[in-house]
């Protein structure tokens, strides 16, 4: 357990699009499972968090809610998509991948001295 | 965009919270519902599971503060809360509650009603196109000037725009059933192109460059108009009798139309007529004229003075017989219109002010004894973790609550209160502009702001004592409440000497001016007003066109009234003292060298018939009276008064000198002087008296007839017969003003008195909240040391010894605040000066007896809770905490 990695500030919001976008409309407990799966629990999500991400989500308009019963038959507030999320998680994911490259190349031993 | 619209969802998330709290919890249980269902799947025991999914959502209540900080803005949240703390604590203390509201509301209500006449009066700009170029020429000797100037100052002024002049006249109005005497106003032309206003309906005067063309027409004002025929459309255009002249209805003006000019005779004109300002009009250059001007765009007030005072030396030299010795005053027209009544709106202004603060000082004093007893809850929450800063700001929402209900409380009374002021002006005050009086968003605007000062103070001044006291204390504080913190204490004090010297400040404007008036209702006018009936009628020129015919009248209405059953003694002058009429002229005692311009001298003149002086009172001191034997075809005789004779016949006998008048420049009127009596106060009771001489009736007939009766019993029963008697001779000949004398004092009386029932209120509510204010300190200062106290009478300590214990404290902070409101007096008094009569402002007889009554106030209000410690059961005082 102390050895997972706490979920850095503002990647949260891209992992629950992108857990919508892959999984379809889900809950919140659902979401917060599939992330520490994805991650092989590498992550640890502390459950808590997630709720106001989600409200947030919510009141930008990148997602929507509504009551629905689960697989073994709770009652669950279910969180989808919406048309802006998606536009938005395929920007962010953009974003994220020339952060994560450009740090790449950064972090790459011997190629911060060629320029 | 995204950021807006999530802020806007937080704003309303912040008001419709209770369903949404609901769906949150629902949602957190399904959650935690379906991590226990998979745990328990995974082989987990339920209790197990369901406090390990616990964990990991990081507690219910914890998650859900999360959530409902971002569903909302946690500052407003946090406000609403406040402000919910805030009622429910004042809904617990009800009494604290009400006390403190309606202190603040009766404080914001009077001053803000105060201010509202103060504002509308003195400061609003008048209601004429731009009437900050408007002014008022007069001379600086008071009186009016002469056509003569008006025509020439407007022909060669480059400083003003125009001018225009008016008097005013009594006119007799015939054309309905019954006669009618008006006051109207005889103006010029341009009187109402100049001031800017149109009319109400019709028009106002055409007017040219030459104000010497006049038409046969008459304007009217709102009120006539309504009163006298019914507020119709129709009456443009319609004839009207004045005077015996035919003259055309053209307009009617505005309701509150009026130029006030608040010398001896104020505009409440109910008729607009001509004033033929003719070219050569320089008969005798006497002043009758008010003249106001419109300054050019860009001139100044004393570049106007100097422009037409140069202008008015040249006409000056054409005539030197007359005076020089004046200087023109050029006055901007609101100031001439409220000069006036400036200091005594002003003084209340600063009264009701003062007791607004009192107002102020006994909530916050409350406030703080509040505060006091909710020490252990504040030492708690700080321990709690609370910070400074959380408590400063419920303190602060308290005090804002406080303060707005009470301001909110103070606006309703302001309005009342507004109302109730000017239904209950008194007709004598002759408030300028009392019709314009009104609550609008500048007094409101006035009652926000003093309520905002009030919520900071409330807030502000308890919370920082109370949260600075508590961090000090909170540690070495014991559960027992007998602690008295000192910088509270301190913060008590000062606020009751504060409270103690305003209200001394208050009581002793009070007492001056209740003194004043006092010293003023006991001056001896110079005639007995009780028992006299007078009634004014005005002879129009077109039916009494000689002196035979208005002497006829005269005599026979005398003789009249005389006959009938209750009248002792009758007789008639033409201006009529306290009237706010009458007129002066120039004289030369004959055998004596003609006085040079400078020393000439002036009398008051007044004419009088029939028993004048048996009828009013007057008493002959040396002499004989004129009567009968003095008619028209007898030498003409004169009567002067004892200030007249004092002033030119020092040591000698006037008895026997004539004296010679000119009126107007070629008229001249000479009498012997056949006795001197007692000394009449004109101008009303606060005057000197006037030297006046007194002419004969038969000898100089007018048209002013005032007829004056003395009678056994209350002359008002006498009225109708007396007034009957007019119609009788002439049954088209209106009478007006049928009243007592005594009422002419009384309304003289009206500006001292109004001010000294709304300065004395204003002193007895100082005072009375300075004695709660005494009262609930002393209270308090006794709930804290009642342990102390149990112990000393539990020791053997007296009665009175704890009598005077208790009252110490109360008796040094009365004291201090005394020798403070004392020296405050003193050092204000220079601004009560012009509103006292008879004393100085620093009357010591007063001010002691005012110190005296307010230190038995005091003392009586320091007696109960002090009465109380003293027959404290000690067993009981010792047990309480």
């Amino acid at each position: 357990m102390s050895k997972q990695a706490d979920i850095w500030q503002g990647t949260l919001a891209l992992m629950v699009l992108k857990t919508l976008e892959t999984m379809g409309p889900c809950h919140g407990y659902g979401i917060a499972r599939r992330i520490e799966q994805t991650s092989d629990h590498l992550l640890a999500v502390n459950y808590g968090t997630l709720y106001p991400a989600l409200l947030k989500l919510e009141q930008e308009g990148y997602i929507t809610s509504s009551w629905d019963t689960s697989e073994n038959n709770r009652r669950a507030k279910y969180y989808r998509l919406t048309r802006a999320g998606k536009k938005r998680l395929e920007r962010a994911t953009k974003e994220w991948e020339q952060a994560t490259e450009i740090l790449a190349r950064f972090l790459a031993p011997g190629e911060a001295t060629s320029a | 965009m995204r950021g807006l619209r999530a802020a806007w969802l937080r704003v309303i998330g912040t008001f419709a919270s209770a369903q949404r709290d609901s769906d949150l919890s629902a949602e957190l249980q399904a959650h935690l519902d379906l991590h226990i269902d998979d745990q328990v799947r995974a082989g987990l025991p339920r209790d197990e599971a369901r406090r390990q999914a616990l964990l990991k959502l990081g507690g219910v209540e914890v998650t859900g503060d999360h959530v409902r900080d971002r569903r909302g803005v946690p500052v407003i949240d946090a406000l609403l809360l406040d402000f919910r703390y805030a009622v429910r604590g004042l809904r617990r203390a009800p009494g604290f509650t009400v006390v403190a509201v309606a202190t603040m509301g009766l404080g914001i209500g009077a001053s803000t009603a105060i201010f509202s006449v103060v504002d509308s009066v003195l400061f609003r700009p008048l209601r004429f196109t731009e009437p900050q170029r408007l002014t008022m020429l007069r001379p600086s000797s008071g009186s009016r000037l002469s056509p003569a100037y008006l025509h020439d100052w407007r022909l060669e002024s480059q400083t003003f725009q125009d001018m225009a002049g008016w008097h005013d006249v009594r006119v007799n109005l015939t054309s309905r059933a019954e006669p009618l005497e008006v006051l109207a106003d005889r103006v010029t032309s341009n009187f109402f192109a100049l001031l800017g206003t149109p009319a109400f309906l019709g028009r106002t005067f055409t007017t040219g460059a030459d104000l010497s063309r006049v038409e046969p027409e008459v304007i009217l004002s709102h009120g006539f108009w309504q009163r006298r025929y019914g507020g119709v459309p129709e009456i443009i255009g319609q004839p009207i009798t004045l005077d015996g002249k035919i003259l055309t209805i053209v307009g009617v003006m505005p309701e509150g139309f009026t130029v006030r000019t608040n010398e001896l005779a104020e505009s409440r004109a109910e008729l607009w007529i001509p004033l033929n300002l003719v070219p050569g009009n320089r008969i005798g250059m006497g002043g009758f004229l008010n003249v106001i001007g419109r300054l050019a765009p860009g001139a100044s007030v004393a570049g106007a003075q100097a422009e037409l005072g140069a202008i008015a030396r040249r006409i000056e030299q054409g005539y030197p017989s007359y005076s020089r010795d004046w200087s023109l005053q050029v006055l901007p027209l609101l100031d001439a219109t409220v000069k006036e009544v400036r200091p005594v709106l002003l003084v209340l202004f600063g009264a009701v002010a003062i007791l607004l603060l009192i107002a102020c000082s006994n909530v916050a004093n409350l406030v703080l004894s509040r505060t006091a007893t909710r020490h252990t809850e504040l030492t708690i929450r700080l321990s709690l973790g609370a910070t400074a800063m959380r408590l400063v700001r419920q303190f602060m929402t308290e005090g804002f609550l406080l303060a707005t209900t009470g301001g909110a409380l103070g606006v309703l009374f302001a309005i009342l209160g507004t109302e109730l002021l000017v239904s209950a002006l008194p007709a004598g005050l002759n408030l300028p502009r009392a019709s314009e009086i009104g609550v609008d968003l500048r007094i409101l605007t006035f009652a926000i702001l003093v309520t905002m000062l009030a919520a900071t103070l409330f807030g502000l001044v308890p919370a920082v004592s109370s949260v600075r006291s508590t961090r000090k204390s909170a540690l070495r504080e014991a559960t027992r409440g007998s602690s008295s913190d000192s910088s509270r204490v301190g913060l008590r004090s000062t606020l009751i000497v504060l409270e103690v010297a305003l209200a001394i400040v208050l009581l002793g404007a009070a007492g001056l001016i209740g003194r004043s008036f006092w010293e003023l209702s006991g001056v001896n006018p110079g005639f007995r007003p009780d028992g006299v009936l007078t009634m004014r009628t005005t002879l129009p020129e077109s039916r009494y066109d000689s002196d035979e015919r208005i002497r006829t009248f005269s005599s026979e209405l005398l003789e009249r009234i005389e006959r009938l059953p209750g009248v002792e003694a009758v007789g008639s002058v033409n201006y009529l003292p306290m009237s706010r009429f009458g007129s002066a002229d120039r004289f030369e005692i004959e055998g004596r060298p003609e006085a040079r311009i400078e020393d000439q001298k002036f009398s008051w003149v007044s004419v009088v018939g029939g028993r004048y002086f048996e009828a009013m009172g007057i008493q002959l001191l040396r002499g004989r009276l004129p009567g009968d034997v003095d008619t028209e075809k007898t030498q003409p005789v004169v009567v002067i008064d004892e200030e007249l004779a004092r002033r030119y016949w020092a040591n000698e006998n006037p008895i026997g000198t004539r004296i010679n008048w000119s009126r107007g420049e070629d008229e001249r009127l000479s009498g012997e002087i056949i006795g001197v009596v007692g000394g009449v106060r004109w101008g009303g009771m606060a005057s000197d008296p006037q030297a006046t001489t007194y002419f004969w009736f038969p000898q100089d007939p007018g048209r002013q007839l005032t007829v004056v009766a003395r009678t056994v019993e209350d002359p008002t029963m006498l009225a109708g017969a007396i007034a009957a008697q007019v119609r009788r001779i002439d049954p088209n000949q209106p009478v007006a003003e049928i009243r007592a004398m005594r009422d002419w004092v009384s309304e003289d009386l009206a500006q001292p008195r109004f001010t000294m029932l709304l300065l004395g209120s204003f002193a007895a509510g100082a005072l009375l909240l300075s004695a709660i204010g005494l009262y609930g300190v002393i209270a308090f200062a006794v709930t804290q040391r009642t342990r102390e106290i149990g112990i000393r009478i539990a020791l053997g300590a007296q009665y009175t010894s704890i009598l005077r214990l208790v009252m110490q404290q109360g008796m040094l902070l009365t004291g201090i605040g005394l020798v403070i409101g004392i020296v405050a007096t003193l050092a204000l008094g220079r601004v009560m000066g012009s509103l006292l009569y008879g004393i100085t402002p620093t009357d010591p007889a007063t001010l002691l007896a005012v110190s005296l009554f307010l230190a038995a106030v005091a003392l009586l209000a320091m007696y109960f809770p002090a009465r109380r410690a003293a027959t404290l059961d000690p067993m009981v005082a010792l047990r309480t905490d």
